[in-house]
């Protein structure tokens, strides 16, 4: 570690900036996250029943019919010349730093954890976003944010799969470059996309939205031998039916598998020879999609040709990548956050 | 973890690497004079921000209770709303005079809550024709680093029919949605074709002096000045009329609603392309509702107007629009403007007190 010489009345930050949840983790101890939904009335009678001119989160779906919705990382980017998305990047940045509650007279030295893709095409304009509501700045890549945060900086591929993205990242003791990232966008989203698409054509007369389909996928994702049926209850024209799921769940859940395996080892293939062993024991699974029942399971099955995958998950996946952010924050030494 | 967990020099070279590359990110700042511009001490943005939204909540217990304020009055005032739906800071000139803080967004013409904004939107459809001005083979003018008019003109009309579409119940169209070739005359057309209730184009001015940087909006007329001239001939290039045509149109031009209405809107655009743009683009000079004979004008049926939302020749405001945000505030505007307008016609419509204006609109329906 570097030695620590800190001023007493900085606050430091981590934000782990997702698709679909950001966290925040602060020096003071404050732990938050937050559904990534940012809603704006829709007119002044929205506003007036509301009672607020901005929601985030689980409110802000809740009023869904009431607000313009955004949820501004929607493919892991934020989309060329919305302002919109740029807006909402802005005010939930500032939601996030607002929930770690600091103090009047603190200094905020952040560090904010972006997809990496919103990281390739969007440095500029996610710094644009944070830098009004944090003294000093750091913006690296979500996968690097959660590899710094568990220690692991050498020899080992993070894989964070997201909503909107999935993020690899091989570490090899320097800061990673583009030729040791990739980006697929079949994450979450695209789960959610499939079960809803494979659960209509299965059961043309049950009602289905995108957020129920969601839930189930949050409650009863997995992968390989299933422990329990998956059962949902669904309106079936109008009356409340059970529906077993099982299968459609894992055939969606099993899908992503592939194209993971895939860029995983098309990132270890081109690795230093001698460590790509060393590589296949450190394989690393982060973000909404490590939390899959069975997933890691799977993929060492998917890798099994390639040789011995030792694969795992991180703890506490919701927060991984802020407590790796706040970690980053804290060893930054404090000449280079003066200069941001 | 402990082949791989990194020493402390690995670890102080990885800091110092994330350093490096955020400095990259930080120098790389190509963009317009909005972000020099923004103050860089934080706090006051969000401070000012919570401000004006608590000023405007006032603003609103005020215009409930108190009697309706003239809608000229109060259409002046949309512009505090706009820096704070950007997330723009507020400069503290701005906070000092409580007049200039607007209520949000383009309902503030919209009198005491009586009447619900559902019933006055919920009239009947509006079709509104966007039209961006050049196009394909006519580049327009261009600035002194290549910028080409049609490109701004395509992007603000696109965005600006995407702000349109969103809630407002219009029925919005584009004469051109990609960088194609049309004519003056299929434009117009186009605009016919499809009932328009309301024509909007949109351009781009050049000036030969590069400091000008001039707001205008024409709607069809005799022309008031030589330089309005100046502008149509340069617009009217590529029209595919025949005199006889034109003459028959300008005779049609009689239509004294249409001139009217075309006025009112043009009044409209102007004061919040010009009100808001103000802010942003401090030597902005406001050279105001104007009339020119553009062909286009008088082609379309509807009221018309033409904007001209900024200068190309001026290589600062070159550089903001070039810049996505900007586009999107100018399209703001423009929504803003034609709001307002629509807004106040449909009240008149619902109230209809006899009001000699009010009875021409009816009429025209």
């Amino acid at each position: 570690m570097p030695p620590k010489k800190k001023k007493s009345n900085i606050l430091h930050i981590g934000i782990d900036l997702g698709t679909s949840r950001s966290a925040v983790v602060a020096s003071n101890g404050k732990r938050a996250w937050e559904e990534s939904y940012v809603g704006w009335p829709r007119d002044f009678v929205a506003k007036k029943m509301l009672g607020k001119s901005i929601l985030f989160g689980e409110e802000a779906l809740e009023n869904r019919l009431s607000v313009n919705l955004v949820r501004p990382l929607e493919q892991g980017v934020i989309r060329d010349g919305t302002i919109r998305d740029e807006e909402a990047v802005r005010e939930l940045v500032h939601h996030l730093i607002e929930m770690a509650n600091p103090g009047s007279a603190q200094e905020i030295y952040a560090a904010v954890g972006v997809p990496a893709e919103a990281l390739r095409v969007n440095k500029q304009a996610i710094r644009d976003a944070v830098k009004e509501y944090a003294d000093c700045l750091m913006v690296v890549s979500e996968p690097f944010a959660v590899a710094y945060g568990q220690g692991v900086l050498n020899n080992a591929l993070f894989i964070d799969i997201g909503a909107g993205t999935v993020d690899f990242c091989i570490l090899h003791g320097t800061m990673p470059g583009e030729d040791d990232q990739r980006t697929l966008t079949t994450g979450g989203d695209f789960i959610d996309q499939q079960l809803l698409a494979r659960l209509q054509e299965k059961y043309p007369d049950a009602s289905f939205s995108e957020t129920m389909v969601r839930g189930f996928k949050e409650n009863y994702a997995f992968t390989g031998q299933s422990r329990a049926r998956v059962k949902v209850k669904v309106p079936v024209a109008g009356i409340t039916t059970t529906l077993d799921i099982t299968r459609e769940m894992q055939y969606v859940c099993e899908g992503i598998i592939p194209a993971i395996a895939e860029a995983a080892m098309d990132l270890i293939s081109v690795y230093e020879p001698d460590f790509q062993d060393v590589v296949k024991d450190n394989v690393y699974l982060a973000g909404g999609g490590s939390q899959i029942a069975g997933i890691d399971d799977a993929l060492r099955e998917a890798l099994k040709e390639y040789g011995d995958f030792n694969v795992q998950v991180v703890d506490d996946p919701l927060y991984a990548g802020a407590e790796g952010a706040l970690a980053l924050a804290q060893d930054m030494p404090d000449e280079y956050w003066e200069d941001m | 973890m402990l082949d791989n967990s990194g020493s402390n020099s690995e670890r102080a070279q990885i800091l110092q690497e994330i350093y490096e590359d955020n400095v990259r990110i930080r120098d790389r700042q190509p963009r317009g004079s909005l972000y020099t511009a923004r103050p860089y001490v934080t706090g006051i943005g969000g401070v000012a921000v919570l401000a004006i939204i608590i000023l405007i909540a006032a603003n609103f217990v005020f215009q409930d209770t108190a009697p309706r304020v003239s809608s000229d009055a109060s259409a002046t005032s949309g512009i505090g709303s706009y820096i704070v739906s950007a997330g723009q800071s507020i400069t503290p000139e701005l906070m000092g005079h409580e007049g200039d803080i607007p209520s949000a967004r383009a309902y503030q013409t919209i009198g005491a809550g009586s009447e619900s904004l559902v019933d006055l939107f919920d009239l009947d459809v509006k079709t509104i024709v966007i039209d961006a001005g050049h196009g394909g083979a006519d580049p327009g003018s261009s600035g002194y680093s290549g910028t080409r008019e049609k490109d701004v003109t395509l992007d603000v009309a696109q965005r600006l029919k995407r702000r349109l579409d969103d809630g407002y119940g219009y029925r919005v169209l584009m004469t051109r949605d990609s960088d194609s070739t049309l004519s003056l005359r299929s434009r117009a057309e186009y605009s016919n074709e499809h009932a328009a209730d309301l024509f909007i184009s949109i351009h781009v001015n050049s000036f030969p002096d590069r400091e000008v940087v001039a707001l205008e909006t024409y709607y069809y007329g005799p022309q008031t000045d030589d330089s309005a001239l100046r502008v149509a001939e340069m617009e009217n290039q590529n029209s595919d009329y025949s005199v006889a045509e034109f003459n028959r149109m300008v005779r049609q031009m009689g239509d004294r609603i249409k001139l009217q209405e075309s006025r009112k809107i043009a009044r409209y655009v102007q004061r919040s392309l010009y009100g808001n743009t103000k802010i942003i683009t401090k030597n902005a000079a406001n050279w105001g509702v104007k009339t020119a004979p553009f062909v286009v004008l008088v082609g379309a049926e509807a009221p018309g107007i033409l904007a001209e939302i900024g200068a190309i020749s001026n290589p600062e405001s070159e550089a903001q629009m070039m810049t996505s945000e900007y586009r999107e505030q100018i399209a703001m505007f423009l929504e803003e403007g034609i709001v307002n307008y629509l807004t106040e016609r449909s009240q008149n419509e619902v109230t209809n007190n006899g009001a000699t204006e009010h009875a021409t609109e009816e009429e025209e329906k």
